[in-house]
């Protein structure tokens, strides 16, 4: 019998584990926004700030109610997935949006689309973009009101997406790319500024939390789709680089396309969810009822997922064998 | 530098004790010997109580093929035989207990010289079974069994794995830089059962220089090749060293010699060494003994038998609070419920750990960041495997690759959620066995 | 104005009609004739799809009892009277199986028991045994992490205090259970009134039982020279007493100096 003090502890091998947790790695992602959000604030000034904390903050406070309700002895609140999902779905939102209304998405985004499932992990569809859709929907007024950039009384005005549904190719045939890449155009919060989210991509790249696989097959596809209609016609349709830097496209690509729990596990299973992604926002785009596609073309290539998923040809294989036997 | 193409990870190495000389831990006063140091049957007891023994001699039959040889592993009377008592794999166990009679005095005709040349292929490998001796590196495979694979497979490669990848755990490092002529000799020995032309390499991780140079230095002249590993975990699996060696793949369900290999760990081959070329059946190994909560750290050529309360008395103490006793390397090895646990022949290291941060690891669910996937050298998918098994699915889990799992632990390493998943793959294996029945 | 109600209700009429005739069609040309005894047979017995008969579900038991006529398909969880009537549907005499109702043969609660190391790892009994013998020093003790539980169709077991405990109540004597235990401490006995059992699984002789366990029988024997009805024999180095020549009468419970011997009421018994 061990001596006092000597009690051990049995458990199954290995017996030691990377440094790698939840928290750590959510954090890191919260850090890999801060170009972007540093850039909303750059760009539309304090309300910008003012959200982004709301947004934080809300989905801060509903995971923790959701914890309380369900008695759970360990909260995930400060776990950072919370934290990244408010810091995305500020990202997502014009920086005009009514505060009520952030609110209101900070409950779709944490209660119905990620705890309502289970809670971290167990959710089939990317939660910031369920938020988003809902908002879109309901107020679809008050979240195309984008504000300009440095607007001292935030009036709204078309983003270039909105312009180029609305007007044509013609109206945004001379916009500067320069200026679409850094971010000096109307548009929600993170999308503007294509050079802050690559620098935060790179950050996870480096980290080896994301793989470069869905976001070049996802904005490859983009510009394939949209570069062969473009050559087409180039009175109709606008340039694909211009397609590139406007939009959601970065953001989504990058963030929102490589989100672990929604995206495909297998290399195979990446590349057509990044293609299917990549196609569906370009016919949105050029050929649908709204002028950005990318939040509706991710959603709906996660309800793939889980096929793409299965989709072992080795196992299936197996399984039929063990089927005839 | 060679690696496998797969997969691996790499936990700090720890080698505390690397350039810690092998001592001799004196013979306790008593030692249990257990009657199942092996894959296979136990084996049947050959004494009885009361019985006076000399060291070598034998105590217990194998029990069939699959099985192995139980020696006395010192002089002394017979205190019991057949007493169940705690093993390694935390089930009880039955063991010969033996009281020393402190003269180690061998039996006869053990501990001579004997000329390998001499002896006949057949007359080597029933030397070898008659020795008891079997796999050192943890795996407790006969190794009789072993060096005759079936009469329609060809081995043209036979591996030393001197890899050693666990962390912590130095003792073929310490045999090899100690006793490099007598573990060539073994090896020499074990590849003389196959064809002439059979090609001979010896695996080192990079992270034991002196050992590859001093294997390459008294290789001069003979048909050895040292390969020089690049330092990743599981390197030292078998299915891992083929690979990287060879380049050859084995699949589900394979076994070396399916694709013409063979692979000893150097503790083995040293043993095998000592059986033929002195006579003398496997009855003390060489060992670790590591973990921050032990007063001394050292590597030890423990007599088998010896309880690990001994081996603690003889190190100094345990230093601190400790929560984890474990024996093997802290990446496979298992984790003990009592310190009354006796040496047996597949101890490679006794841990002593004060792991603060286990009580508060709790799994979360699956968060599908595919580190596993990464990290498991053979190309499965450990995080699909441990759902599966979590959500009682136990008959789909071999389509998923259940028996290629060799439950290296690299996934259960890596993952941010704290996922047990080596442990709900044990579990899966245990229930879909039980399902079959 | 007339026409626009009328039109969409003529219409949508005429839909409905149509879709509905389709229904009937479909309905007669695919249907698949079942034997209406089936049906019968279904709706007496219990009705929870445990599977304790062999057979997935009711339903299949119920198409089995049918057309094979097979008498020795029966149902452990209906009672005589349930089997009565089935076999006066079926034109034939069914018997029920005698009432079952599970027992524990531990009473290895944390309390009582002595412990070994702590256990961190999947809080299942199986899960635990590929680490070690559990976290009770005695090897063949309940293991009291429940995988027994997810077994039970019917809420009969819970756990206490590391220990298993079976609600006699509820149990119906299906047996699913028993092949869920990894260390089998769980047994099938016949149901009574009263019953008295050995609490105990240990094989280990008495000495090293003790050290286990407050409560194990130490095979003294006692309550085999004691008992009036001859009824308890040795087996393994642990009393079990045999249920149909035991005469409840209590002596053995009193005798045993570890209180290894358990008095059982078994409430739906006592009720009759």
């Amino acid at each position: 019998m061990p001596a006092q003090g000597e009690r051990l502890t049995v458990s199954y091998a290995p017996h030691i584990r990377s440094g790698e947790s939840i928290e750590r790695v959510m954090y890191t992602v919260a850090i890999a926004l801060i170009p972007a959000t540093a850039a909303s604030f750059y760009y539309f000034g304090f309300r910008a700030f003012w959200v982004t904390a709301l947004s934080v903050l809300s989905c801060i406070f509903f995971e923790f109610v959701i914890n309380k309700i369900r008695k759970k002895k360990h909260l995930t609140c400060f776990d950072g997935s919370a934290v990244v999902t408010g810091l995305l779905l500020a990202l997502n939102i014009p920086a005009t949006l009514p505060y009520w209304m952030i609110i209101m998405g900070a409950f779709v985004c944490i209660v119905i689309a990620k705890e309502l499932f289970g809670g971290l992990g167990y959710n089939p569809f990317n939660p910031v973009l369920v938020g988003r859709v809902f908002l879109i929907i309901s107020f679809p007024v008050a979240m195309t009101a984008w504000p300009e950039p440095f607007a001292v009384d935030m009036i709204s005005a078309a983003s270039p997406l909105g312009l180029l549904k609305t007007e044509g190719a013609a109206a945004v045939a001379d916009m500067h790319f320069w200026k679409l890449f850094f971010g000096e155009i109307t548009g929600s919060m993170g999308e503007t500024s294509a050079l802050a989210i690559l620098l935060g991509a790179a950050v996870l790249y480096i980290r080896g939390y994301i793989t470069l696989t869905i976001p070049l097959s996802f904005i490859g596809t983009t510009f394939a789709f949209t570069g062969i209609f473009y050559l087409l016609d180039a009175t109709q349709y606008a340039s694909p680089v211009f397609h590139l830097l406007t939009g959601g496209l970065m953001l989504g690509a990058f963030f929102m396309a490589t989100d672990w729990v929604t995206s495909p596990m297998s290399f195979r299973g990446q590349i057509i969810f990044g293609i299917g992604c990549g196609l569906l926002t370009g016919i949105i785009r050029l050929f649908g009822g709204y002028p950005e596609g990318v939040a509706f073309s991710i959603l709906i290539m996660n309800a793939f997922v889980p096929l793409l998923d299965r989709w072992d040809f080795v196992a299936l294989k197996k399984k039929k064998e063990a089927r005839q036997s | 530098m060679k690696t496998f193409k797969r997969g691996g990870v790499h936990p700090p190495e720890n080698k505390i004790t690397a350039d810690v000389q092998i001592e001799k831990l004196p013979t306790p006063g008593v030692v249990t010997v257990l009657l199942s140091q092996h894959l296979g049957k136990p084996a049947r007891p050959i004494v009885e109580k009361g019985d006076i023994v000399t060291k070598g001699q034998l105590i217990a039959e194998a029990d069939g093929y699959i099985s192995a040889n139980i020696h006395a592993t010192t002089s002394g009377t017979v205190k019991s035989v057949g007493e169940r008592v705690p093993a390694p794999n935390g089930i009880y166990a039955e063991a010969i207990v033996i009281e020393a009679d402190g003269r180690e005095e061998w039996a006869e005709g053990l501990n001579c010289d004997v000329d390998p040349g001499s002896l006949s292929r057949d007359e080597k490998l029933k030397k070898i079974q008659d020795a008891g001796i079997v796999g050192m590196g943890g795996a407790g495979f006969p190794s009789h069994v072993k060096l005759n694979p079936p009469k329609d497979k060809t081995v043209d490669t036979f591996i030393l794995n001197g890899a050693e990848c666990e962390p912590f755990l130095t003792p073929d490092y310490r045999l090899m830089l100690e006793k490099p002529s007598e573990v060539l000799k073994g090896l020499e020995i074990a590849a003389s059962l196959f064809q002439k032309d059979i090609t001979i390499y010896i695996g080192i991780e990079a992270n034991k220089p002196d050992a590859i140079s001093i294997m390459k230095n008294y290789s001069r002249g003979r048909s050895f090749t040292v390969v020089p590993l690049k330092t990743k975990y599981p390197q030292g699996c078998e299915k891992q060293l083929i690979n990287t060696i060879t380049g050859r793949t084995m699949l589900e369900g394979q076994l070396p010699f399916d694709v013409g290999c063979l692979v000893h760990n150097v503790a083995t081959i040293y043993a095998i060494y000592e059986a033929i070329a002195k006579n003398k059946p496997l009855v003390e190994r060489v060992l670790t003994v590591s973990g921050m909560q032990i007063r001394n750290r050292k590597n030890l050529s423990v007599t088998i038998g010896t309880k690990i309360e001994d081996v603690i008395n003889y190190c100094g103490g345990i230093v601190g609070d400790i929560n984890q006793l474990i024996v093997g390397g802290p990446m496979m090895g298992r984790a003990q419920h009592t310190f009354d646990v006796p040496v047996t022949k597949t101890t490679s290291g006794i841990l002593f750990i004060e792991n603060e941060k286990l009580e508060s690891l709790r799994e979360r669910a699956c968060v599908r960041c595919g580190k596993c996937i990464v990290a498991c050298p053979q190309g499965r998918e450990p995080w699909l495997m441990a759902n599966l098994a979590q959500n009682q699915h136990f008959d789909e889990l071999p389509c998923y690759g259940l028996n290629d799992c060799m439950e290296c632990g690299s996934c259960t390493y890596v993952c941010p959620s704290k996922r047990d998943i080596v442990h709900w793959i044990k579990y899966g294996k245990a229930m879909a066995a039980h399902q079959k029945r | 104005m007339v026409e626009s109600i009328l039109i969409p209700v003529v219409s949508l009429t005429v839909t409905a009609i149509v879709l509905g005739g389709c229904i009937v069609f479909v309905s007669k040309k695919y249907y698949v004739y079942e034997d209406p005894m089936i049906e019968k047979v279904t709706t007496l017995l219990p009705g929870a799809n445990c599977g304790a008969c062999g057979y997935p579900g009711c339903a299949q038991l119920a198409a089995a009892l049918v057309e094979t006529k097979d008498a020795t398909a029966v149902c452990p969880v209906a009672d005589e009277e349930t089997m009565a009537k089935i076999g006066e549907v079926l034109g034939m005499t069914l018997s029920g199986a005698k009432p079952l109702v599970c027992t524990v043969r531990c009473q290895g609660s944390n309390a009582v028991s002595k412990e070994t190391a702590r256990y961190h790892g999947i809080m299942d009994c199986w899960a635990a045994l590929q680490v070690f013998h559990g976290t009770k020093l005695c090897p063949y003790a309940c293991i009291g992490l429940g995988s027994c539980l997810n077994a039970c169709n019917y809420d009969a077991l819970s756990l206490s205090d590391g220990l298993v405990h079976i609600d006699g109540e509820r149990c119906v004597g299906c047996a699913l259970c028993i092949s869920e235990c990894p260390t089998q401490v769980l047994e099938m006995t016949e149901r009574s009134a009263w019953r008295y059992y050995v609490a105990c699984s240990s094989r280990d002789k008495g000495n090293l039982t003790r050290k286990y366990c407050d409560v194990g029988c130490i095979a003294c024997q006692r309550c085999v020279k004691e008992c009036p009805a001859d009824a308890i024999n040795m087996e393994d180095n642990c009393a079990v007493i045999d249920q149909d020549a035991c005469v409840a009468c209590g002596v053995c419970a009193d005798v045993c100096p570890t209180n290894s011997i358990v008095l059982i009421h078994d409430p739906i018994k006592t009720k009759d």
